[in-house]
Formats: C-alpha cells, sequence, structure tokens
C-alpha cells in the first residue's frame, strides 16, 4: 500500500469516512429504534458501527491480487479504515457525552425512538455477598459456615469439580485474571475470602481487595507468609495450623492426659 | 508458516498425552521434536533448519523473561544467605569438578572451560515450572533453590557478557570488548534495579489498567531490555532475564502473571519441540559423553548441596529435595555453547552432544525430584540417623513434629510431669530443645526405624503435626496394631478419611480454623450493625 496514491484520491477517502462515520450510525440507528428500543440504547449501539471492517483490508488484497482492482483502491480503503477505526474508538469511549450533544442538538428526533429506558442488564448482580476463594476443605467449610449465618457466598475455584454440589453460587475461574474479579462483583462484596495454599495468588488478592477496599481474610497456611500478610494488612488471617494444635490440646485433654 | 502449525500441532498433541498420561510435559515436547526431526528424515522432507533456529531463540527468549519474573529476591526471604553460600559455593564446585572431568574425557583447552560452566548452573525454566505446579515456592527449600537459581543466573549472565566480548565482533581487541560487554550487563542489571524500585509499579500498577493494556507494557519492557541487548552485542536472552527480574517485585509480578502465563506457555511448546527437532543423530562419542556428564550431574550434584546446606541450618531433607531440584543443566548452557560455537571454541559436534546433555538432564529432573526418591536418599544420609542412643521408653508421649505451633502442647505436657519424645526434622529445632533438656530426636517421623527407636508402639499417645500424607500413613501403619492412639492434625478432609481408616484419630485443622474465623466474623458484623444503629439514633 502507498500513501502517496491515497493523496490523489483525497476527496473519495474523505466522503467514503464521513458515510462510515455518520451514515452507519444513522441507518443503524433508524432500524433500531423502528424495532422499539429506546432512544439510547439505538444511539449507544449505531455508535459501534461507525467504521469498515478488519476484513476489509483482506478483502481489497484479495481482489488486488486477483487483478481486479487497482492499487489505489487498497490505498484508499487503508485510509478509510485507519480514520473510521481511531475516530469511532473514541465515539464509543465518549458516547455518552454524545448522547447528550445530539439530544441537546435536537438530532435524535427524527427517529421516532421510544421514550422508554431499556431493561438495565445484570440484575442478577451480586451485591453485599462474600467471595470465598479455593474450595479446598477450608473453603468449603467456610461456605457451609458462612451460608449458616445467612450470607449470600460465592464460591470461586479453578476446578469445576470442586465447585460441583456446591449450595451456593459459584464462579469457575482463576482470581489472578482482572475478568473473574470483575465476575466476582469483588468491588460489590461485602467481605472475601481465600482459602487457598498458594502464596503468591494469596497476596495477589489481598492487594486486590485492599486496592477495592473490601475487607479480606487470607489463609495463612505457613508461618513464612505471615509477613506478607501483615505488610498488606489483611484484616484477618486464618490460622489453620495454630487452631489445629489448640484442637489437639482439647483432644488431648479429653483422652484425660492432663489430670491435674 | 507451516513449520509453525507443525510445530504447534505436535506441541499439542504432546500437551494432550501428558494431561491424559499425568506425565510432565516438556519431556514429551522434546520428543515430538525428534519426532518431527524423524519424520523429516524419513520423508526426505528437508527441515528449515534457520526458521526452527529462529523460533528456539524466540522462545527461549521469552521463556527466560517469564522465568525471571519469578525471581523475586524479596520472595526468597529468610534462606537468603543460605542461598548465596549454597549457591556460589555449589556453582564454582561443579565447574572445577566440570573442568576436571572434561579434561579426562578428552576436552581440550577452552572448550573444558565451557564443559565446566555449561555444567555448573541449573535451569531456571524448568525448576521454577516444577515449583509452580507442586506449589512449593513457600516451602524452605523452595525459597532456598530459587535464591539459588537467581545467584547462578546472575552469574551466568556476567560470564556470557565476558565470553560474547571475547567474540570481539566489532574488532575492537579482546580485553576492550569484554570491559565494555560487562559494563553493559552490570549498566542493564542497574536498569532492572531501577525498574523494580520505580518504574515497573509506576508501569504497571495505575488504575483502571485492564489486561491488555498490562500485557502490552510487560512486553514492551522486555523488548526494550532485549533491545539493549542487542545493541550491546550482548546474547539476547540476557536482556530477556533481566527484564524479568526488573518486572519480578510483588505486586507487579502478580499482577501481570495471569496474562504473561499464557503466552508462557505458547512459547514453552515453541522451544521444546523446536529444541528436540535440532537434537541430531549423536554418534556414539557424543552419546557416551552426554551421558557422563548426565550421569555426573545428577549424581554430584545433591550430595554437593547437601554438604554446602549443612551449615545453614536447613533441615537435610530440604536440602535433598534443593539438590535434586537443581541436578541439571541451565538452557544458558544453550547459549553458552551457541557462543562458543559461534568463535570457534566449541566444535559443531560438542553442541549437538551440550543440547542433547540439557534435554537429559531437564527431563530426569521431573522424575527424579520427587517425595520418593528424597526419601530413599534420606535413609542414606548419616546425619538423618540420630546415632544418640534412646533408652527403653514406655508410657511416654510422642510428638512428630514439633514446629511454633505445638510449644504450647510441649509445655503443658512437661507441665503434667509427662515424658516426653519429639521428633522433628529441623536440626534447628532439635538442638533448642534438647537445650531445655527435652528428648529431641532429629529426623523422619514416618521413617520405621526411627519410630522403632523411639518405642512407638508403647506410646501412650503420639501427637503428628507432619504435613505429608506420606509420612503419616507410614506413622500409622507402623503403630497400626499397637494400641497406641495416634492424633493427626490434617488440614485436608480426604487425606483424614484415609488416616481413620488406619486407625489415626484426626483433627482437622481446616473446620477448627473455620469455626474461629466464623466467630470472628459474626462478631465484626454484629459490631457494624450497632454501629449503624447508634449513627442512626445519633441522626434521629
Amino acid at each position: 500500500m502507498r500513501m502517496g496514491d491515497a493523496q490523489a484520491y483525497w476527496l473519495a477517502c474523505l466522503l467514503l469516512s464521513l458515510f462510515v462515520l455518520i451514515g452507519n450510525p444513522f441507518i443503524f440507528m433508524w432500524i433500531i429504534a423502528k424495532s422499539g428500543y429506546g432512544e439510547r440504547t439505538s444511539f449507544y449501539t449505531s455508535v459501534t458501527v461507525a467504521q469498515i471492517s478488519e476484513f476489509s483490508f483482506i478483502f481489497v488484497g484479495v481482489g488486488l491480487a486477483a487483478g481486479l482492482i487497482n492499487p489505489a483502491i487498497v490505498s484508499v480503503t487503508t485510509v478509510v479504515g485507519l480514520i473510521t477505526i481511531a475516530t469511532s474508538a473514541y465515539m464509543i469511549l465518549y458516547n455518552r457525552p454524545l448522547y447528550e450533544a445530539c439530544r441537546r442538538l435536537k438530532l435524535l428526533r427524527m427517529f421516532g425512538a421510544k421514550d422508554v429506558e431499556d431493561d438495565r442488564p445484570d440484575s442478577q448482580q451480586l451485591r453485599n455477598h462474600v467471595v470465598v476463594v479455593g474450595m479446598n476443605a477450608l473453603g468449603r467449610a467456610l461456605v457451609q459456615r458462612l451460608l449458616d449465618q445467612g450470607e449470600t457466598v460465592l464460591a470461586i475455584d479453578t476446578d469445576p469439580r470442586k465447585l460441583r454440589g456446591l449450595p451456593c453460587r459459584t464462579l469457575n475461574g482463576n482470581i489472578e485474571y482482572l475478568e473473574v474479579i470483575e465476575a466476582a462483583s469483588l468491588e460489590h462484596a461485602k467481605f472475601a475470602v481465600s482459602a487457598l495454599q498458594i502464596e503468591d495468588s494469596n497476596n495477589l488478592f489481598a492487594y486486590r481487595c485492599r486496592e477495592l477496599n473490601i475487607p479480606v481474610a487470607i489463609h495463612a497456611f505457613d508461618r513464612s507468609v505471615v509477613d506478607d500478610l501483615n505488610r498488606l494488612k489483611v484484616d484477618y488471617q486464618i490460622d489453620t495450623k495454630g487452631q489445629g494444635s489448640v484442637q489437639l490440646v482439647t483432644a488431648m485433654t479429653d483422652r484425660g492426659v492432663f489430670n491435674s | 508458516m507451516t513449520a509453525l502449525m507443525i510445530i504447534l500441532l505436535s506441541a499439542a498433541v504432546a500437551f494432550g498425552i501428558s494431561t491424559w498420561l499425568r506425565v510432565p510435559a516438556i519431556p514429551l515436547l522434546v520428543l515430538a521434536g525428534i519426532g518431527l526431526n524423524g519424520l523429516a528424515y524419513v520423508a526426505d522432507v528437508p527441515l528449515e533448519r534457520g526458521t526452527i533456529e529462529e523460533m528456539m531463540q524466540l522462545g527461549l527468549t521469552f521463556l527466560v523473561f517469564a522465568a525471571g519474573m519469578e525471581l523475586n529476591p524479596a520472595r526468597i526471604g529468610r534462606q537468603r544467605k543460605a542461598a548465596i553460600t549454597v549457591g556460589t559455593a555449589q556453582f564454582a564446585t561443579m565447574a572445577v569438578i566440570g573442568a576436571g572431568l572434561a579434561l579426562l574425557l578428552g576436552f581440550q583447552g577452552l572448550e573444558a572451560v565451557y564443559v565446566a560452566f555449561a555444567i555448573a548452573a541449573s535451569s531456571t525454566i524448568v525448576v521454577v515450572r516444577i515449583l509452580m505446579q507442586r506449589r512449593q515456592f513457600f516451602e524452605p527449600f523452595g525459597r532456598l533453590v530459587l535464591g539459588v537459581l537467581l545467584l547462578q543466573d546472575l552469574l551466568i549472565i556476567l560470564l556470557l557478557a565476558i565470553l560474547s566480548g571475547a567474540e570481539d565482533p566489532h574488532e575492537r581487541g579482546v580485553a576492550m570488548s569484554i570491559a565494555l560487554a560487562m559494563s553493559a550487563t552490570v549498566a542493564m542489571m542497574a536498569l532492572a534495579y531501577v525498574f523494580i524500585r520505580w518504574v515497573s509499579p509506576w508501569l504497571l500498577l495505575r488504575e483502571h489498567l485492564d489486561q491488555e493494556t498490562m500485557l502490552l507494557s510487560a512486553v514492551a519492557v522486555l523488548f526494550l531490555f532485549v533491545g539493549v541487548a542487542y545493541w550491546t552485542s550482548l546474547p539476547l536472552p540476557v536482556g530477556a532475564f533481566l527484564a524479568g527480574v526488573a518486572l519480578a517485585a510483588f505486586p507487579v509480578n502478580g499482577v501481570i502473571r495471569a496474562p504473561v502465563m499464557g503466552l508462557s506457555n505458547f512459547f514453552l511448546a515453541l522451544f521444546f519441540v523446536t529444541l528436540g527437532a535440532t537434537i541430531t543423530f549423536p554418534g556414539i562419542r557424543e552419546l557416551f559423553l552426554a551421558i557422563a556428564l548426565s550421569v555426573t550431574i545428577i549424581a554430584l550434584t545433591p550430595p554437593l548441596v547437601v554438604l554446602l546446606a549443612r551449615r545453614t541450618g536447613i533441615s537435610t531433607r530440604s536440602a535433598i529435595e534443593s539438590g535434586l531440584l537443581l541436578a541439571q543443566c541451565s538452557e544458558f548452557s544453550i547459549v553458552l555453547v551457541l557462543i562458543g560455537s559461534a568463535s570457534g571454541h566449541v566444535r559443531e559436534e560438542m553442541v549437538s552432544m551440550f543440547v542433547l546433555l540439557t534435554v537429559m538432564t531437564m527431563i530426569m529432573t521431573s522424575f527424579i525430584a520427587t517425595d520418593q526418591v528424597t526419601l530413599r536418599l534420606l535413609r542414606f544420609h548419616p546425619s538423618a540417623r540420630d546415632e544418640r542412643m534412646v533408652k527403653s521408653l514406655k508410657n511416654h508421649i510422642i510428638l512428630i513434629g514439633c514446629g511454633s505451633n505445638s510449644r504450647v502442647l510441649l509445655d503443658l505436657l512437661l507441665l503434667e510431669g509427662h515424658d516426653v519424645v519429639v521428633v522433628d526434622e529441623d536440626p534447628a529445632v532439635v538442638d533448642s530443645l534438647r537445650s531445655r533438656g527435652i528428648t529431641a530426636v532429629k529426623g523422619d517421623g514416618g521413617d520405621p526405624a526411627l519410630l522403632e527407636k523411639i518405642c512407638a508402639r508403647d506410646a501412650l499417645v503420639i501427637a503428628s503435626t507432619m504435613r505429608r500424607l506420606l509420612d503419616n500413613l507410614r506413622l500409622l501403619r507402623h503403630v497400626r496394631h499397637a494400641d497406641v492412639p495416634v492424633l493427626v492434625r490434617v488440614f485436608d478432609d480426604e487425606e483424614a478419611e484415609r488416616f481413620r481408616r488406619l486407625g489415626g484419630e484426626t483433627i482437622l485443622e481446616s473446620e477448627a480454623a473455620a469455626d474461629e474465623f466464623v466467630k470472628w466474623f459474626a462478631e465484626r458484623q454484629e459490631r457494624s450493625r450497632e454501629q449503624t444503629t447508634r449513627q442512626r439514633e445519633g441522626t434521629a
């Protein structure tokens, strides 16, 4: 592709870009509004189509190779692609101000969209729940006890088999990934607990919870991880070994080892 | 593209078989590569060697980057001193032994030096992967090994700098070239430090950074360092490794690990398959040399590490585990001999021998660095057996494992006037107990010989806080028909079931801790409810 070729066709580039940037959304908005959606939904949806596809490049490339079009067309397509992809990205990012502006300028009246608010997505979204990560013995024990206390619990594990049969909502995923943190609605949670025995995952999770201001309890499965957990200022460290030892003393007492 | 596609396809098959048969993936990937090479030979299709070597370099560069990311100095924690001692001593000793062996086997001059250093360092890629999969980073030996790897990689990087300088690519005179290369390496290490302290956190911990941007930023750091390496005529993996180290500090490495790991597996496949494909069929002499050196590395490293770790306070078992994990050649060894070959110090057939040696030792690691082998070796070690005679005991209480959590129990038992025998594999613990006049035996609580010596079958009660399933099973089997109550502190309920079937009484840590937590949680909820009510009443 040679940019020089496009220069000769600058007017075509401009007009085609404008057609895509304005014409595409225009057509979409008209169709979607007529299908009965609210004005805002129609606008937001239409704004997303204000560019040409990456397949267009492949398309014209094939056409060129087959000798059906001349190289200038490829250049024009590329320029239009660059302009529309870049511009539409910003249009999508700033879709709300754009919408407000269009409303103020009364540009959207012509579409005759219904004046309704469409259903907010994700009415099922979790709020005020307790997130428990790691369905090992500790995780499962925590889930059961929290449910008994009447809490809404979300159990997370990377192994779907460990989530089977749990009497609460479950999420299959690795909490090191941001998408999983978002899917767990961690920012709306009341509390977070990690039962994992993986130092790195626990530290990262504690860090993320602190960033989101969510109180967190972490499984301090070994003495060597305590320093890091202290530094991360977790709200509670689940000391399985320590509690186990306390129980050991109780068991010994029950056996009459301590008589005096 | 076709070559890449075939490589990835065979890698996919190798991964699939590895998951199905539950065997480590790396040996299968190498086999896939060898298979491809063989197929090409049989079908008389020429392999594009250039492409394959480029892909190998690419794979190696990224893998070394990903491995470098795991070498967070802070993670080494309390094992730092031990890591430095053991790391330098092991490197130096293996290098000397290697040089001697090389001369014995007929290598001459500079080639012997290459052999020496190639076998001295251990593989970061393989060991980090094993530690990650087995989740053993936090164990004392895991931390020690990380420290050793970091140190050895830094040493070998300096060595690579010297050697690539010695190649004198820009004809500035060997001494000048070496000085420049060393300064460039040190400068990059300094740059990595700058990144660790200031740049990486600024780059990757900003708010609202999505995964894509994080990955791109991490890869940008990689390319920056690799670019500097290229510009200063250093081997590219050196830059890649330091880029990884630049991103190794927490929380940066935690935040980018997930996206980088995905890419990492791709490059792992690429590297090991192409590595397998570059192994040319060795001559008898090369094969013999590779086997001889492999055996040397595998046989010498564990005892060496155990010897060196003696005075560092690490338990014998941890030392053996570390030694087994460190018994292989490094991926940097391959880089080393490639440089040697380019400067004419190493013969062509020897390069192939080195690749074979590295592959063989890397593969063996997954099979020998296991609990079973460790236990077997532990039996041979003299210091594991406590020669002190313990008098014949009866109705005593045995505590197996006496970590800080068990001190309360120990003190209560002593207060009550019981005869207590403590078994622990940590020499520091044993020494401190002995100094208090308590009968303490250093060793493995599952070892039947030891249990026999402390008259386990005649004890009043045995309490075990050992972590490993295998050890507790051995204990229970030993005292099974002796009517001795055995209390086992255990985390996992499935393991607890197995102990119960052998007659043990189990204390489930998970249940106990969950109860404590929920109590705390409920109190916290109550307090916040009261606070809210008070606030409402205040405003009303």
